[in-house]
This record gives C-alpha cells, structure tokens and sequence, in this order.
C-alpha cells in the first residue's frame, strides 16, 4: 500500500480499513445478531465496502494517491466515530468484547481459518509480484510510469483493491491488529531497499515474524493472563523501528 | 521513422490548451519547442506520449499511437519530465534499469543489465551506479533520467526542460548527449525549452508557440528576430550573433505606446 500511494504513512490501519472491520464486529456484538461467524462475516463485508468506498470516492478525483489517502481517512474517521457510538449505546459486557476486538487476538485462529488465509494470499500474491515492476515505475511518478506503459489508474485501483482483500481476510479472523502493516514494510525497506519484487514478499516474512514474537510474549510474559498481541506488535515494534530509524542517515522516503 | 502531429487540440476542463496544432520531426533531428510559460508546450509533450488523450492525430513512423498498447507505445517513446519526483531510495543503476520495463516481464535478462551498463559508461556516470537516487545532484540526476530513457531504446524522445535545473557545464554536457544520441540512434527529438540561447546552438529546428498554436517554425538562426520575440514574450530583446552562437538579450518589458 504504501508503494501504490507513494505515501510512507499508508496502511490498512490509516486508510480506514481496519476500522471499517472493526465497526462491522461491533455492530454484530452489540446487536447480539450472532456468534463468532457473525462477527467475521460482517467484519469481512465492511472491509470490503471500505475498500470500495474509498475507491469510489477517489475515482471522481482520478485515483490519484493524495484522493485514495483522503478518502481513506475520510473513512476511517465515519467507521471510527460510528464505532465510539455503538460503544457508547452498548452495555458493559458488550463494550468489553468490542474493545477486545479492537485490541486483536490470535487465539480463536484455527487451522481452517489459516487454511482460509493462505489459499486467498497464494492467489492474489502473484498477480501483485508480477506487478511489481509496475509499482516500481510507479515510485517514479504517475506521469513517468505513464510513459513506461503502465497504466497507472488500473494497477493502483487493482493493487489496492487486492491489498484490501488479503487486509480483509485476516482481520475478520483475528481482530484489529495494528503497526505491523505499516511498520514491517518500514522494517523491511530499511533492510533490503525499495525493489518492490524483493520488498513485497519479504515485507511478509518480517510482518509475520514480528507477529509470531509479539504473540509469543504476550502469551509468556504475565504468563497465564494473555496480553492482546496489538497491544505487543507496538511494544516490540516501535524500538526496533526507532532504531532503524535513528541509525539511517539517508532518507528512504 | 518519423513524427507527424495533425491538428492536435486539447482542453483542460473549459480551457483549451492547445489549438489544432500540426507539426513534423524527422529521424535524428532535435526539435524544440519554446514559447512563454503556459503556451502548451509541456501538455503538447504529454499529449504525444499518451498521458493526455487529446483530440487530433500523432502518427509515428506511419503508425497511429492511440492504437498502439501502452506497453507499445513505451517501446517507441521515451519521456523525461520537468519536475522529477524522487521516489523511494533506489540505486541509480535501479533507476535507470526502470527504462527497461516496456521489455521485461518480470525477470531481468542479462540483455538488460547489459543495455544499462554500457549507457551508464556512454555517458560517463559510471562513478554514480551505485548510489541511491537521493545522495546525487540536480545535474547528476537529469543524466540519469536521461539514460533511463536512452534504455528504453525509443525512437522518438520528449524532453521537457532537460537543462532548466542545471549549471551551465551540466547544460552543455547534457545537450550534448542528447545531440549524440540523437545522431546516433537517428532517433527523433521534441524538446521543450526555454533557453533560447541553448535552442539555438542545439535545435535543428525551433517551434515558437503561443498560447496554444504555433507562431513560428523553422532554423532557429533565421527563426529568432527582435520582432518575435517581442510579439511572444512581450519583451524588447537584441540578438547578437558576436560570440558565433546566436544569442538572444533580454532589455525590458516591451510595453505598448497608448497615446
């Protein structure tokens, strides 16, 4: 996302995607409308209809990445403040589970859902790989891809729309669980460069490493009580990020 | 392989940028294309490269572009914008490997690599290719635009300003490259420029426009007289021929006797 928007702030988080899933939960929890299914179900559909939306939004402005972000936070500021609403009509027990929600969790996963996650990524993972090049052309300017044949609008509707969909099929699974999107490609650009045929997939190796060790000891350190793993992802992340950060001189962005 | 441009019209919401606009550059010429700012000379650039879809016909080598892929039409033109966007933190060897995305799917051959390294040696840069894009000057980061563009191998080159953000050693280096290749290749070359001096030492030809149509077209030498510029620019000019080079000085405003 972050090389489609030629923007280093962009994420599922800050593009109002994660929080249009996180309002699609709620809405299930304090309704009481159904179970767990539900409340994937509805997290899955609101993603998607973010995704959409800000696409939508963005076409009138020509897909460019300043009206796609705009867009986005235009979003994410309506599925957030409709999200502090139902939190605030709903009763105790109902604002607990959506505030766990929020935190995202690892715990329900099953080997089917992970099933699930899997065959989706294997099957967009190559279209974006392919495309790869295209998004490093694209790093140059809108106009200068232009004139190396890309079509700038369809990669970026296409690209974004395929990022939401692999956003949206973990999420509903697993909750909201921040930083990593925006700070493993961070993480993984520092390391490696900004080609985006090795960044995209290593990007996913260090943003699952960086989950596993979350995860890992949010589920020892206060060992039994279970920290939530969004709450870890930061703690982990931002020093290693700060590091990165600090000890580069030259600018990546 | 030849361009033709026939009456090219383009509008930017009510305003119309460019009127009906005809033109012809042959292989191995350099054509530039000068006027005051705002007179379309960077959307005429765009429009031939498909970035704007104008109204009008631009043939190439016989061929109408807008039935071309873009892909194609990558493979036939290179463009080197004004404003250049730094982008993320790539070498310039990567950079200038980008030039080769109309061939590549999505492995590198070693025709690739070798494309980039000999004109990374053509045009001196050697001492660049592995810095990052964002660690190199003004001057430097014009040349390696240009190589990007030199391998995407075209045959027809748009420049947009190539000299405007360089010194004047930079200047004459990167529009003599541009001359060489030009030559070389016999590739053709639309140029917009504002330099008139630089124009006239490096033009074949000199297209003048203003606001929107063309003015004038011809050998900048017999081109460029006190009477057009003052009629395009609005400003009282001397050309002077001392130096050997054409050299057009600006005075003043020209201001129009109201009495």
């Amino acid at each position: 996302m972050q090389g489609v928007l030629r923007n280093p702030l962009a994420s599922p988080f800050t593009l109002g995607i994660s929080a249009a899933a996180a309002f699609g939960a709620s809405l299930v929890i304090v309704f009481g409308i159904g179970g767990d299914l539900a409340i994937i179900i509805a997290a899955f559909a609101f993603t998607l209809l973010a995704a959409f939306g800000i696409y939508s939004l963005s076409r009138y402005r020509g897909i460019s990445p300043e009206s796609m972000i705009l867009a986005g936070i235009i979003l994410m500021y309506l599925f957030t403040a409709m999200t502090s609403f139902l939190q605030y009509t709903g009763t105790m027990d109902q604002l607990q589970e959506v505030v766990f929600w929020t935190f995202g969790s690892l715990q329900r996963t099953t080997w089917e859902k992970l099933a699930l996650v899997t065959l989706v990524i294997c099957i967009c993972l190559p279209y974006i790989m392919l495309r790869s090049w295209d998004l490093n052309a694209m790093g140059q300017g809108d106009q200068v891809a232009k004139s190396m044949g890309v079509d700038v609008s369809r990669a970026r509707t296409r690209l974004m729309l395929l990022a939401s969909l692999i956003t949206a099929v973990i999420i509903c699974f697993t909750g909201v669980i921040g930083f990593i999107g925006l700070v493993a490609p961070h993480i993984t650009r520092l390391a490696i460069g900004g080609d985006n045929r090795f960044l995209l997939p290593a990007s996913g190796l260090v943003g699952g490493a960086l989950l596993l060790t979350a995860d890992s000891l949010a589920r020892t350190i206060l060992a039994p009580s279970i920290i939530p793993v969004g709450i870890m992802t930061a703690f982990i992340g931002i020093p290693f990020f700060l590091y990165l950060f600090l000890r580069q001189k030259e600018g990546y962005w | 392989m030849s361009l033709e441009v026939r009456d090219l019209s383009f509008r930017y919401g009510e305003r119309e940028i460019l009127h009906r606009v005809s033109f012809a550059a042959a292989p191995g010429e350099i054509l530039g294309v000068a006027g005051p700012n705002g007179c379309g000379k960077t959307t005429l650039i765009k429009c031939i490269d498909r970035i704007f879809e104008p109204e009008g016909r631009v043939e190439f080598a016989g061929k109408n572009l807008r039935e071309l892929t873009t892909t194609e039409v990558a493979q036939v033109i290179a463009y080197v914008p004004q404003a250049l966007t730094i982008g993320m933190a790539m070498s310039v060897f990567d950079t200038i490997l980008l030039g080769r995305r109309p061939y590549i799917r999505w492995s590198v051959s070693d025709e690739d690599f070798e494309r980039v390294s000999s004109t990374i040696r053509e045009l001196g840069i050697q001492h660049l290719a592995f810095r990052k894009m964002t660690q190199i000057s003004g001057g430097e980061r014009q040349k390696v635009m240009i190589a990007r563009a030199m391998v995407q191998d075209p045959s027809l080159l748009l420049l947009d300003e190539p000299t405007s953000a360089l010194d004047l050693r930079h200047q004459l280096e990167v529009m003599e490259l541009v001359r060489n290749v030009t030559r070389d290749k016999q590739a053709c070359v639309v140029m917009a420029v504002h330099d008139l001096n630089l124009a006239s030492r490096f033009c074949d030809r000199l297209m003048v426009m203003k606001e929107g149509r063309i003015v004038a077209l011809g050998a900048p030498s017999e081109l460029l007289t006190e009477a057009l510029i003052r009629e395009v620019y609005q400003v009282e000019a001397l050309i002077s021929r001392e130096s050997g080079y054409l050299q057009v000085i600006p005075l003043r405003p020209f201001q129009e006797m109201t009495a």
